[in-house]
């Protein structure tokens, strides 16, 4: 029996959600603003699999439960109140404890999921891990050192925010942007070289990595339409530290961006994010992801030992 | 130790919440060892700067606003990001370089943050999980209107502030906020300790067993391991001597000034040696 908690209102976890249960898994789901209005939870920090969730008439024991799919979105600032608000981010902080701890498949522990926030520490310790390059980089509230490293970059600079926040990565372009620079004075951003070439995604489930190769007429591919979208086999070279990565930080699931650049064909790593909006890869990938997460959650076996 | 800082002309910069106490004294403490320092409690003070190569070799400078003294090592005390109109992104963003600098600042830092955590990581969770045979006390997570009659001394927290809220002997007590963390514990053999650097100052030797075994030596030893692998630290725990060795009740990533008041002056002398490696 698999538990799922995360917020309706998120496509993310109602895809996998809905994957798991036509898989044929079974699975209790919490609507975690449900679980806001009307629910409680009791977490034993030393004996973890005593914990009980209590939603209406219900108790989930989560002993009861051999994995877990959550997705845990801090709502308590959408809250109607104060009340349900401190509740809301009361809950998110014990849910979070709980299933760092849960003696189950998890995916993803919460606390180990934070680390994107700050991108540049983030990129720069992953990517020595799995000795991958990385583009170069320069964050920084000084506009006369943005104005440097700008010039230092032959095929331009691109920049975006410096947390996990979400920001669309733009070109630097002088006569839009020239001005702006004085702002950076005020909050500190990321500035990268431009680097020519596809994207590609990969996505990490335990041992297993799929791959897409997506190749955009813009810079963020996010934001275009008209992008190709390409199936591929990772090179054992990326592929092999990619899954080591995941091991060695103990999130089973996350996705992780590169770009082949043009002309000498080296992967670049740009980040890896623990909490992946995927669905849209794996629609693509005939639901090879899902499955992935499905039988890793369904058979992964972990003692309460390795839990804690 | 001090004449490192001193002969580079370098700062020792100090981050800490304005009115903090312990970054106060430990910066008029260094201030009388003529080390120049800067206690900054407004990140809008500072200038930063992170450069990383293609191998991801990185280069930090921190500079302090406007005279530009560069930063030579840095004492993280905890600081909130000022909030400001636009706070919400814009403190994530300052808080998310400031994490990213001190994480990969190539000089010594005091409660260096790590991949996963701004803060030292010193709560019972993570440490007992990292310390073979450090023993996690008893304690659990219950809602509001929670009652609890617990045969032993209970402590009654709020889960999101830390806020102490109360302490039972054995009668009942109620959960006032929306979730309280309870911890059952032995008052009688319960004692804390300040880490400074790399040293370990038990606070409270009334409570603690004469009788220091070698088990509960080489405990305390693979403690220190632990605590100090991502560098020096300034924090205190909360521990209590078991029948098998020693529980974790209690971590505080950054100490209040009275926690260890009576032996300031080691304990700062301790924080910056951990800073200087002498």
């Amino acid at each position: 029996m698999l538990i799922c908690l995360g917020s309706a209102a998120d496509e993310t976890f109602t895809y996998l959600t809905g994957n798991l249960l036509r898989m044929g898994l079974e699975a209790h789901v919490i609507d975690i603003a449900s679980f806001a209005y009307s629910g409680s939870l009791q977490v034993d920090l030393k004996k973890p699999s005593q914990s009980f969730l209590q939603l209406g008439q219900r108790n989930h024991f989560l002993g009861d439960y051999s994995g877990a799919w959550v997705r845990l979105i801090n709502i308590s600032e959408q809250a109607p109140n104060e009340r349900l608000s401190n509740r809301s981010a009361d809950q998110h902080q014990a849910l979070s404890i709980f299933f760092d701890i849960a003696p189950m498949a998890v995916v993803n522990p919460p606390s180990r999921s934070g680390g994107n926030y700050a991108k540049v520490a983030h990129g720069r310790i992953l990517s020595s891990l799995a000795d991958f390059e990385m583009p170069r980089s320069c964050l920084t509230d000084d506009q006369l050192v943005a104005k440097e490293f700008i010039i230092s970059c032959p095929k331009g600079a691109v920049f975006k925010g410096a947390s996990g926040q979400k920001t669309w990565a733009c070109l630097y372009r002088k006569s839009d942007h020239a001005e702006r620079l004085r702002l950076l004075a005020n909050c500190p951003t990321l500035f990268q070289e431009y680097i020519p070439g596809p994207n590609v995604r990969v996505h990490v489930v335990g041992n297993q990595a799929f791959a897409e190769k997506i190749t955009s007429p813009e810079l963020d591919y996010r934001t275009a339409k008209g992008n190709r979208y390409e199936a591929i086999s990772l090179p054992l070279e990326i592929r092999d530290p990619c899954i080591l990565m995941c091991k060695n930080l103990g999130i089973p699931f996350m996705g992780i961006d590169f770009i082949i650049e043009e002309g000498s064909g080296n992967w670049i790593f740009l980040e890896a994010n623990s909490a992946p909006c995927f669905q849209g890869y794996d629609i693509r990938a005939n639901g090879k992801i899902c499955r992935a997460l499905g039988d890793y959650l369904a058979f992964q076996e972990v003692s309460v030992d390795a839990a804690l | 130790m001090e004449k490192k800082l001193q002969r580079n002309h370098t700062t020792l910069l100090i981050l800490a919440n304005k009115g903090d106490e312990a970054a106060e004294r430990f910066d008029s403490f260094c201030r009388s060892l003529r080390i120049q320092t800067a206690l900054i409690t407004d990140l809008r003070h500072m200038h930063l700067t992170i450069s990383a190569n293609r191998m991801g070799a990185a280069a930090v400078q921190l500079r302090v606003r406007p005279r530009g003294a560069i930063v030579g090592a840095v004492c993280n005390f905890g600081l909130t990001p000022t909030r400001g109109g636009d706070w919400d992104f814009r403190s994530g963003e300052l808080l998310a370089s400031w994490w990213s600098a001190l994480a990969l600042f190539p000089g010594p830092v005091l409660n260096r943050p790590t991949l996963s955590s701004f803060v030292p990581e010193v709560q019972p969770l993570s440490l007992c999980s990292k310390v073979p045979n450090l023993d996690m006390p008893d304690s659990w997570i219950s809602p509001e209107g929670a009652r609890v009659e617990s045969p032993e001394t209970t402590n009654v927290h709020l889960l999101s502030s830390g806020a102490f809220l109360g302490r039972t002997d054995g009668g009942p007590i109620t959960c006032q906020g929306e979730l309280c963390r309870f911890t059952t514990f032995n008052p009688n053999s319960t004692w804390r300790l300040l880490v400074a650097g790399k040293s370990l100052f038990p606070l409270d030797m009334a409570n603690m067993s004469s009788d220091i075994t070698e088990k509960r030596r080489a405990m305390l030893e693979r403690l220190r391991g632990e605590l100090t692998k991502t560098g020096p630290l300034f924090c205190v725990l909360v521990l209590s001597d078991t029948e098998d060795g020693i529980a974790l009740l209690a971590g505080h990533p950054f100490p209040h000034y009275s926690q260890y008041r009576h032996i300031d002056k080691v304990a700062h002398n301790a924080a910056l040696e951990g800073l200087t490696g002498c």
